[in-house]
């Protein structure tokens, strides 16, 4: 894993900083394994979830895997100021993956797959149907 | 040719579903979601549940129109060393990698809630982390911003080269294959789709009434399959391996299902509703089929046997 756990523990003591203090307010970001790059703006080898549209407001661009996005948040950017929760709010996907497809769904990182899922491939996305929109909840890479 | 298809795919899901009865869908399984053309529908007639194995021994209907995961794995890669020869026309060396493996698109035994026994008593409601990546993998250290440029076309920004391709050399990629990956993701959702309305579904809330009675009685209070998998516990840390209790729960609900002959149930509904979309959309999906039939030729000669 190239983030190294010293990385992780300072995400994840921020976040829990933040959820003590209220400072989830301002938009910490907690993914379940930090990556080295995590700025709001989408990157090769990331996955990127758009909060208002397909590539519109706040991007939450994503090396790792996040099978669970309770408690995150888009980055604070100055261009989109505060980032506001990821998981319920997200309305369109992209792959910026250089190899593997990404599979981003409701409840796909679980073994209990009773939700939605769509497997992108690198270079590609959609905004989410309707019903789907705000609905995103996981996101892995299958290579 | 097209009724005769038709025909044999009502046979082949009776055959399965049974052919009379029929419960009222909600209104949430009525609504058409964005993107997915699909008619309004009645709810298909289901009766008979079979006991069904595993999903992966199943044959739904919307199988004759999704690519394997062998094809699919095909038609990225020839679509890849295709990128690499547009990356090469600016001078840019791009690794094409190797085949995906695909071990998830491959394996669909929990795709309707979690089945699978041995899974529950090893992982509860993690995935294998055999099964996927935690990260992309990048056959392509050191890319420059300028190369990703080339390699994903304006998405991710402009590149001051000429004769950049829509989508960058990736777009190429996938356009020398004749693989539409816009019809790809289409095929996703209507799959999503029948999915969504089979869980909405009356008879689905039913079963799912039924497997909340069974959980309380083993000392599980949760209304329905998706609630015992989001309970927040397993996920406070979910790098973490499930513990015992996550395990328990899960070997409950595995029980529970079986007891239930869920998975036929769930399954004889969804056949239903794919059905019904395969009808509601026959003309494009034979048309998506026979275009990804193409491509696979296409991707065939690019591979040359490789």
């Amino acid at each position: 894993m190239p983030q190294s756990s010293l990385t992780v523990r300072w995400a994840r003591g921020v976040a829990a900083a933040a959820l003590v203090s209220g400072a989830v307010l301002f938009g910490t970001a907690m993914p379940a394994s930090a990556n080295v790059n995590f700025n709001g703006t989408c990157e090769a080898s990331e996955a990127c979830v758009f909060d208002w549209d397909y590539f519109e407001g706040p991007r939450w661009d994503y090396e790792g895997t996040d099978t669970n996005f309770s408690n995150n948040y888009y980055p604070d950017t100055t261009k989109y100021g505060a980032g506001p929760p990821l998981n319920d709010s997200a309305e369109g996907l992209h792959n910026f993956g250089l190899s593997c497809t990404a599979v981003f769904g409701q409840n796909a990182g679980g073994a209990s797959a009773s939700g939605w899922k769509v497997r992108h491939l690198p270079g590609k996305g959609d905004g989410l149907p309707a019903d789907r929109e705000n609905r995103v909840s996981s996101l892995y890479w299958e290579c | 040719m097209k009724r005769l298809v038709t025909t044999a795919m009502v046979i082949g899901v009776l055959a399965i579903a049974g052919c009379s009865g029929g419960g009222s869908a909600s209104p949430a399984a009525t609504r058409n979601p964005g993107g997915v053309p699909t008619s309004p529908v009645s709810p298909p007639a289901v009766t008979a549940s079979p006991t069904v194995s595993s999903l992966n021994n199943a044959s739904l209907p919307l199988d004759r129109y999704t690519t394997t995961a062998d094809e699919y794995a095909e038609l990225n890669y020839a679509s890849k060393l295709m990128t690499a020869e547009c990356m090469k026309r600016f001078g840019i060396t791009y690794n094409p990698g190797k085949r995906l493996k695909l071990l998830d698109y491959r394996d669909r035994t929990n795709d309707l809630g979690l089945i699978d026994e041995a899974h529950a008593a090893r992982f509860g409601y993690h995935m294998d982390p055999a099964r996927y990546s935690k990260h992309d993998t990048n056959s392509n250290p050191g890319l420059t911003t300028a190369q990703s440029y080339i390699l994903f076309g304006e998405r991710l920004g402009k590149s001051d080269r000429e004769g950049v391709p829509e989508d960058g050399c990736m777009g190429e990629g996938y356009r020398k294959v004749g693989w539409s990956t816009e019809d790809d993701v289409w095929l996703q959702e209507l799959g999503n789709d029948a999915k969504s309305r089979a869980f909405a579904d009356k008879r689905a809330v039913a079963l799912m009434a039924d497997w909340s009675t069974c959980m309380r009685k083993s000392g599980y209070r949760y209304d329905n399959v998706d609630d015992v998998n989001n309970d927040q516990r397993w996920w406070k840390d979910e790098d973490a391996p499930a513990g015992r209790a996550e395990k328990n729960t899960a070997l409950a609900d595995v029980r529970c299902k079986k007891k239930l002959n869920y998975l036929g149930t769930m399954t004889s509904i969804l056949v239903a509703y794919q059905q019904q979309i395969v009808e509601a959309n026959l003309e494009r999906l034979e048309s998506v089929r026979a275009a990804t039939q193409q491509a696979l030729k296409n991707a065939a000669a690019v591979l040359g046997g490789r």
